[in-house]
């Protein structure tokens, strides 16, 4: 107590200031070293956040990678297991006599070549699952002039704005586009010398497509209806048109004219 | 067909392979049988000796297609690959392997039946060019031992004739001695197109800092155990890893090549030719065939050089430089300047390829030449009093390209009022040149591929058909299989034109022909702008030897016609070169993969990340990267996020 006293009696007052000083002095101190210290801490944690997040991006790199390369085998096994369809329709077709049976496996040939040109032509184009369709077309109608070897000279026009297709609806829209062609080849034309063929896709929108496939061939027999599902290609097409949201009109004029009205916008039918 | 050929299919998928069976068979051919891996397929080939081999590259038990082609090669069998997958990388290590074609699954009977067209021709082709070449070598082997020179002339044309056929930077002939331990060697190097200078053997060990005597025996005793055979790149230096001499050599002439042929000489002697090149894939199973083939001429010219050999007159000749040939080289490759050992060896494959009727492939970067090239291998053959016509596919719109190039009848499409004729009929009995290939549409490629195969074509709107014969050379600076994985290039029409490759260096690759090429553009520059420009400064050909020519020899021609512009006097000091930002920036664009050109984005990528790193990271304010590129910053965040540009780098102080 004694001892208190005069220590404070001797100062005359101003340790106080000094001792205030001092808490002062250590209390900035605190918290600038505080503050160093946070900042150090959160620097750090940037630092291994930073770290991190290079992890995840090589992880997501990698995982990409892994996506692609799984994707890219996953067609290679599709075009391999096509092959092998298509193999069996050619042993099939060698092994048959009766020329009704032998035009249905050329007409499944057909068809499933329309099915593996969207898969090799999905596998060229940078994203792996669209189709460039006016290039799928061009190269389908080559295919197809190749397989039907008429004796009419057929002009064929093509004319198509860009559209690409996810490989759900490329495949569909594949299959009609072949059964309106090969009526065109195999009925169109019969008897007749020359013969022209009109193929266009209009969008004036970008979402709302139009199909068109004419001819000035011999048109549809009088009595014929075409979405009587009498024949297995225009049952084939009408069915098909619906499953991509599109509808379908065949009619004749001056010749057939097959109109396919639909829809692209970005979504695929199951998500609706 | 001539001869039936006999085709053994390798395909682990019965229902596939026995569908190949069968159209083949349709078709003509026969089948010795279905094997479903690799070493099931080498037993059938034992077996069966089958001409063809038509093969699948993915095999179930995990054996690989391409695993078989170097045996088939060696047998000489041609062989096609079957393959579902066609990315760039697969089409590759195809090509490594050298089919002759392939061919992609699903395929029809008609792709088969094409791509078998094009792979037989091919490989008729390369017989013939094989022929012609065993035929040619045995013709100048036999001139040069007939001829009444005199031994040291006779030696001196050893080279040349060897050259043509087998290319060298060093070559070295050794024959054991008459007397025991002793060995008599002649060694050439190469210093232009046909100038070759006799070394000194004895002077090339002192430069090579070895005793000729001390390594004398390690020599015979190689000399004596020597096979015969090639070895490139890798291979080449593990051999010469505990060689002394070859050792030294490869390191002091940079060689990374060798090929190699042993010779037994009458009296029980030994001779041996080695080739050695700096080129790394250099030497190729069927020039070791050839040199088997030649093996008679062989002897019978080392025999006369064994025995008149007089080690005191060849060393005179030593002393002088092996005299030039008679053949006048610069009216055989007009216009064409170089002598790096790359481009050397591409003056000898058109020469090679000239006389012959196949097609020509000319793959090499934009401004490298490739119609000269085009033009000196028609003005070589024998069509050369024919007409050479040029058609760029990459100028003409697609519309009009094939109407271009088949012609068209008269009302055929708005516009055509005229019949007319198309380049391939303008071109017959001569050669098309058709440059830029790559551009040419997919439509159009159809027909390109007929014409090739049938020689035969209809013009546009007409359906007459036309016959015609036409060499055709095609020239391209794009990446083909690129092309042909992505879809823009049919895979049968490449492989029909990929008949015979010869790809043209850039001018990056051959800077050892600056200065010549340098003097070519001065002395013709000179003449054209009437300037009396005769030199060039040593500075001005240290600026045109630093820089990197993207535009390659064009791009040259174009700076010394400015820079001859701008010179006063006889001597060009100045060299207008472009200015080249990245330099300023730091680290230069690397160049590692060649002769590849970047496409604007990868160059976008580039220069954003230089010019973040000069910025150490700093993307906005002043000295921000941003400023540096004249953008707003956020314009700049998004271009980073959409090219994909990973920060990942530390900028530190």
């Amino acid at each position: 107590m004694c001892l208190h006293s005069t220590f404070v009696n001797a100062g005359a007052g101003y340790p106080v200031y000094a001792i205030a000083g001092i808490v002062l002095l250590l209390v900035t101190g605190i918290v600038i070293w505080r503050q160093r210290w946070r900042h150090h801490q959160a620097l750090d944690e940037i630092k291994s956040l930073r770290c991190k997040l290079y992890e995840f991006d090589r992880y997501l790199g990698n995982i990409t990678r892994e996506k692609d390369w799984l994707i890219e085998e996953t067609h290679h096994r599709v075009k391999n297991n096509l092959q092998m369809a298509i193999s069996l329709l050619n042993t099939q077709y060698t092994f048959l006599a009766d020329n009704e049976a032998r035009q249905a496996v050329r007409n499944t040939q057909h068809r499933m070549f329309a099915i593996s040109l969207v898969y090799q032509k999905l596998y060229q184009e940078d994203a792996l699952s669209t189709i460039d369709i006016p290039r799928y077309i061009s190269e389908l109608l080559d295919y197809l002039k190749d397989e039907y070897e008429v004796d009419t000279d057929i002009d064929f026009n093509l004319k198509t704005v860009p559209l690409k297709l996810d490989v759900t609806l490329a495949i569909p829209f594949g299959l009609i586009i072949t059964e309106a062609i090969s009526n065109i080849f195999r009925h169109a034309f019969t008897g007749r010398e020359k013969g022209s063929v009109y193929i266009s896709m209009e969008s004036n929108n970008g979402r709302h497509y139009k199909l068109l496939i004419m001819d000035n061939g011999v048109g549809l027999p009088v009595s014929f209806d075409p979405y009587a599902d009498t024949s297995m290609g225009f049952m084939l097409m009408t069915g098909l048109s619906r499953q991509v949201r599109g509808t379908l009109h065949i009619y004749n004029d001056n010749g057939v004219t097959v109109v396919l009205d639909f829809l692209n916008d970005g979504r695929l039918p199951e998500n609706l | 067909m001539t001869m039936k050929e006999n085709i053994l299919i390798v395909e682990d998928e019965f229902i596939v392979g026995n569908d190949l069976r069968l159209m083949l068979i349709k078709a003509g051919y026969a089948v010795c049988g279905i094997a479903a891996s690799v070493d099931e397929a080498k037993a059938m080939i034992e077996r069966n000796k089958p001409t063809w081999v038509l093969l699948d590259i993915f095999l179930l038990d995990g054996s690989l297609g391409t695993d078989l082609a170097g045996y088939l090669r060696q047998k000489n069998i041609g062989f096609i690959y079957i393959s579902a997958n066609t990315n760039q990388s697969i089409l590759e290590i195809a090509r490594a392997t050298r089919p002759y074609g392939f061919l992609v699954k699903p395929f029809r009977e008609k792709d088969l039946l094409i791509m078998l067209d094009i792979a037989r021709y091919k490989h008729q082709n390369n017989l013939q060019l094989s022929l012609q070449r065993e035929q040619l070598m045995q013709k100048q082997l036999q001139q040069i031992i007939e001829a009444p020179f005199e031994l040291t002339d006779k030696i001196a044309r050893i080279p040349d004739v060897l050259q043509t056929f087998v290319p060298f930077d060093y070559l070295h002939i050794a024959i054991t001695g008459k007397k025991q331990h002793t060995l008599e060697e002649l060694s050439f190097q190469r210093t232009g197109y046909d100038e070759y200078e006799q070394l000194d053997n004895i002077a090339l060990c002192k430069t090579l800092g070895l005793d000729r005597n001390s390594i004398l025996s390690e020599k015979i005793a190689q000399l004596q155990n020597e096979k015969g055979g090639y070895l490139n790149d890798a291979e080449f230096r593990l051999w010469i890893a505990d060689k002394t001499w070859e050792g030294k050599l490869g390191n002091h002439l940079r060689l990374n090549a060798r090929l190699a042929v042993a010779v037994m000489l009458p009296a029980g002697n030994i001779a041996v030719i080695s080739f050695y090149s700096r080129n790394a894939d250099t030497y190729t199973e069927e020039q070791f065939t050839l040199l088997g083939r030649m093996e008679n001429g062989i002897r019978q010219l080392l025999e006369q050089v064994q025995q008149k050999y007089d080690p005191l007159s060849a060393r005179i000749v030593a002393r002088k430089r092996v005299e030039k040939p008679v053949i006048d080289n610069d009216n055989l490759f007009e216009g064409i300047v170089g002598r790096s050992p790359a481009f050397l060896s591409v003056l000898h494959s058109i020469n090679m390829v000239s006389a012959a009727p196949s097609s020509v492939l000319i793959l090499g970067e934009s401004g490298t030449g490739k119609e000269l090239i085009a033009r000196c291998i028609h003005k070589q053959s024998p069509r050369k009093s024919k007409p050479l016509i040029t058609v760029n596919c990459a100028a003409l719109p697609a519309e009009l390209i094939e109407s271009e190039l088949f012609g068209h009848e008269k009302g055929a499409f708005t516009g055509a009022t005229d019949k007319r004729a198309g380049k391939f009929e303008l071109a017959d009995g001569g050669t098309i040149f058709l440059d830029e290939i790559g551009e040419l549409p997919v439509e159009s490629q159809v027909k390109l591929l007929r014409v090739l195969q049938e020689k035969e074509f209809e013009r546009v709107g007409g359906s007459k058909v036309i016959k015609i014969d036409v060499r055709v050379i095609a020239a391209t600076n794009r990446n083909l299989e690129k092309e042909v994985a992505e879809g823009r290039f049919r895979l049968d029409l490449y492989y029909r034109l990929n008949v015979f490759p010869v790809e043209l260096p850039s001018l990056r690759e051959r800077k050892d022909d600056i200065p010549l090429l340098a003097q070519h553009f001065v002395d013709k520059l000179s003449e054209k702008l009437s300037r009396n420009v005769t030199d060039i400064s040593p500075d001005a050909l240290k600026a045109l030897r630093s820089y990197d020519w993207p535009g390659n020899i064009r791009e040259m021609e174009h700076v010394m016609e400015r820079s001859l512009l701008m010179t006063i006097g006889t001597v060009l000091k100045q060299i207008m070169l472009p200015k080249v930002v990245t330099q300023q920036v730091g680290t230069t664009i690397s160049s590692s993969d060649g002769n590849r050109i970047k496409t604007l984005e990868e160059m976008e990528i580039e220069h954003i990340l230089q010019v973040l790193k000069s910025c150490k990271g700093k993307v906005c304010g002043v000295g921000g990267a941003a400023e540096l590129l004249g953008l707003p910053p956020s314009t700049l965040n998004s271009k980073i996020r959409k090219l994909g540009i990973k920060r990942d780098f530390h900028f530190k102080d």
